[in-house]
């Protein structure tokens, strides 16, 4: 390729990978939140689903998709109000509840999309989703610009969602209260913290954001809802927290990581000349899950009291 | 794990089931009640393949007075078998495996069950009672190289999947393209996914960007993403609808639709089926000569009548049989 080619490549595999990372970083930071309290919350996908649906729902009705996105973040609210009530509260097994929700989230949208909107599409109401907007100076750079920055505002938002995600979670009280509940819970019940109330909060956290990682699928990304639309996101959501060492800055880049993957194989399948089978481009991400895991094992310890019920004496 | 889970649970209620069923189930037929049952890959309002042989159903209900049933079975070849079974001991006359993946399970059911026909969508067999039934969308495909190669700069063609309906209709295309323009550009891609639309439309950004002005979707559900991305990118760019009208999607991007009234077909047979007329020659394929399964709407104004009048060349041609669409590409 010329270099000219191979910047222009670049500069769009770069946008695509920000766009596609936006709901790995939203749904894997809300779970790095999760987790590092000690709940491990497999259900994401479900959770997303939800998000997802709920988001298309409301835009679909109201034409704001401002309001798709409050009423999707209630509706992880109430999953993860439910979520911690099993896993905290009834201490019931976590990978199980998980589970529960996946299967819950797919099949309460798929029922609900069918009944709601089946046949009805050709009558909506313009649908507006989270157009592109362009940065005044920025967008005016060569190459770069006019593609990293024509992006819609849940794209841009990503790294300040981060930014306050790493605030919360090392410098404030709340935080540190998080991230002892994950690694002893019982230190910070006899500093007189209440452990499931810590548990609680980050749960919420988490599904909220994960439903709001799906949301952007249905008003941002795209502007349709499809049964399964979230297409395994939320199990790759888990791989990113792992990957990013439970931290919300390795989730943010991880994800991005994975965005990159994916733009990529999507690209290079279009270039013609390159014959790599897109399989195998499609597979990397997973490969690059396998080989971290076995690398970094040791380093990247998972909070020790992950995934363990916290039972007061 | 979730998988883990999942297929324990599916295991125990397999077992509880073959429990069950060992006491011997005896055939009911009632006399006079003519029975379609249809295994849907997917869910039956996807809004495109899916939902073709869902309508065709109700269709054959409403057309035929033939009691019906359908069951949603996604990668599960276990429990391909057992609805096959089910409907079948049922007395089902007419079973429709609606994708190419009930093949095998059809042909192991089938021996059991010879009063019962077991059509299986997108296949080409034709073994005793199985018979495969397909539409042979590399003739619309080829029609829409036609045109792309006579309007357009550079064609994008984003499949789902990579099996052989979609590899077919692709190879269709690229014929058609190159009945034109032996040089005229085609570049594929496949996500892996027929739900994927966010990826669907990114994959049609990457192919505009890389300076195609026709990009074609045949990847159910999540090819709507690439008639939003077209949307989105503006006048300029083309699309055709697959399966269904897709105009709404994409209003100004809209070439025309290719209509697949599968539906119609399935009637037909479902008709002869029921009269006891069908004859098992060979397998079932529609194609552009079956005038009310298989056609192409131009939307009005969008093409020369130069493009047009290629168009029905083609059409009379493939009809004719003087084109093999399914040529291989060299």
């Amino acid at each position: 390729m010329e270099p000219l080619a191979i910047i222009t490549f670049l500069a769009a595999v770069l946008a695509a990978t920000w766009r596609l990372a936006t709901p790995f970083i939203f749904t894997s930071l809300g779970e790095v939140f999760s987790e590092r309290a000690g709940v491990l919350n497999i259900g994401l996908e479900g959770v997303m689903l939800i998000g997802a649906f709920t988001a298309f729902a409301v835009t679909f009705f109201t034409g704001n998709p401002v309001w798709g996105l409050v009423a999707a973040m209630t509706g992880g609210l109430t999953c993860g109000l439910l979520f911690a009530l099993l896993t905290v509260s009834l201490k019931a097994n976590q990978i199980v509840v998980g589970a529960a929700f996946n299967l819950v989230g797919l099949g309460l949208t798929s029922f609900l999309y069918r009944s709601v909107f089946s046949g009805r599409m050709e009558t909506a109401r313009e649908y507006h989703s989270f157009s592109p907007i362009e940065i005044p100076l920025l967008s005016r750079l060569p190459f770069f610009g006019e593609i990293l920055f024509r992006q819609n505002i849940m794209v841009y938002a990503t790294p300040f969602v981060v930014l306050a995600g790493a605030f919360l979670l090392y410098r404030t009280a709340f935080g540190l209260s998080v991230r002892s509940t994950g690694e002893h819970p019982r230190t910070v019940d006899s500093a007189g913290l209440r452990v499931g109330v810590i548990r609680y909060a980050s749960v919420l956290i988490g599904c909220a954001l994960a439903a709001v990682g799906g949301a952007y699928l249905t008003v941002a990304h795209t502007n349709q809802f499809n049964e399964g639309i979230t297409s395994g996101r939320g199990f790759i959501a888990l791989a990113v927290v792992v990957i990013g060492r439970w931290s919300p800055w390795g989730a943010f880049f991880v994800s991005l990581l994975f965005g990159f993957f994916y733009a990529l194989q999507l690209r290079l399948q279009a270039v013609s000349g390159i014959t790599i089978p897109y399989q195998f481009l499609q597979a990397l991400p997973y490969l690059l899950t396998l080989v971290v895991f076995v690398t970094l094992r040791k380093r990247a310890a998972p909070p020790s009291a992950l995934g363990v019920p916290y039972k007061s004496s | 794990m979730k998988n883990k889970i999942w297929r324990q649970t599916l295991f125990i209620l397999l077992l509880a089931l073959a429990g069950g069923c060992s006491g011997g189930v005896e055939k009911k037929t009632e006399e006079g009640v003519f029975k379609v049952g249809l295994l849907s890959p997917g869910p039956v309002n996807g809004q495109g393949w899916t939902q073709i042989a869902y309508e065709a159903l109700l269709q054959i209900e409403q057309d035929l007075g033939a009691q019906i049933s359908y069951v949603e079975v996604e990668q599960s070849p276990a429990l391909f078998e057992r609805a096959f079974r089910d409907y079948a001991s049922q007395g089902y006359q007419m079973v429709l495996g609606h994708g190419f993946e009930f093949q095998d399970a059809a042909l192991t059911v089938a021996k059991d069950f010879p009063d019962t026909y077991f059509f299986i969508s997108s296949s080409k067999i034709h073994e005793g009672n199985v018979i495969g039934v397909d539409s042979d969308s590399s003739q619309p495909f080829y029609l829409m190289g036609v045109v792309a190669a006579k309007m357009g700069r550079g064609a994008g063609l984003i499949g789902g999947v990579e099996i052989p309906p979609i590899t077919n209709a692709f190879i269709g295309f690229i014929n058609g393209v190159r009945s034109v323009n032996p040089d005229f550009p085609v570049s594929t891609t496949y996500l892996g996914s027929w739900t994927d639309a966010a990826a669907a439309k990114e994959a049609a950004f990457s192919m505009i960007a890389e300076g195609a002005d026709f990009i074609i979707p045949d990847a159910d559900a999540a090819g709507s993403g690439v008639y939003q991305a077209l949307n989105e990118t503006g006048p300029g760019y083309w699309s055709f609808g697959i399966y269904n009208d897709y105009t709404s999607q994409a209003p100004s991007n809209m070439i025309g639709n290719y209509f697949n009234d599968y539906g119609q077909g399935l009637v037909n047979i479902a008709r002869q089926v029921r009269d006891g007329k069908f004859e098992v020659k060979t397998n079932v394929e529609f194609g552009l000569k079956d005038k009310d399964v298989i056609w192409v709407e131009f939307e009005e104004g969008r093409v020369t009548a130069e493009v047009l009048e290629a168009v029905d060349q083609a059409v009379a041609d493939i009809v004719a049989g003087k084109i093999d669409t399914l040529a291989p590409i060299k």
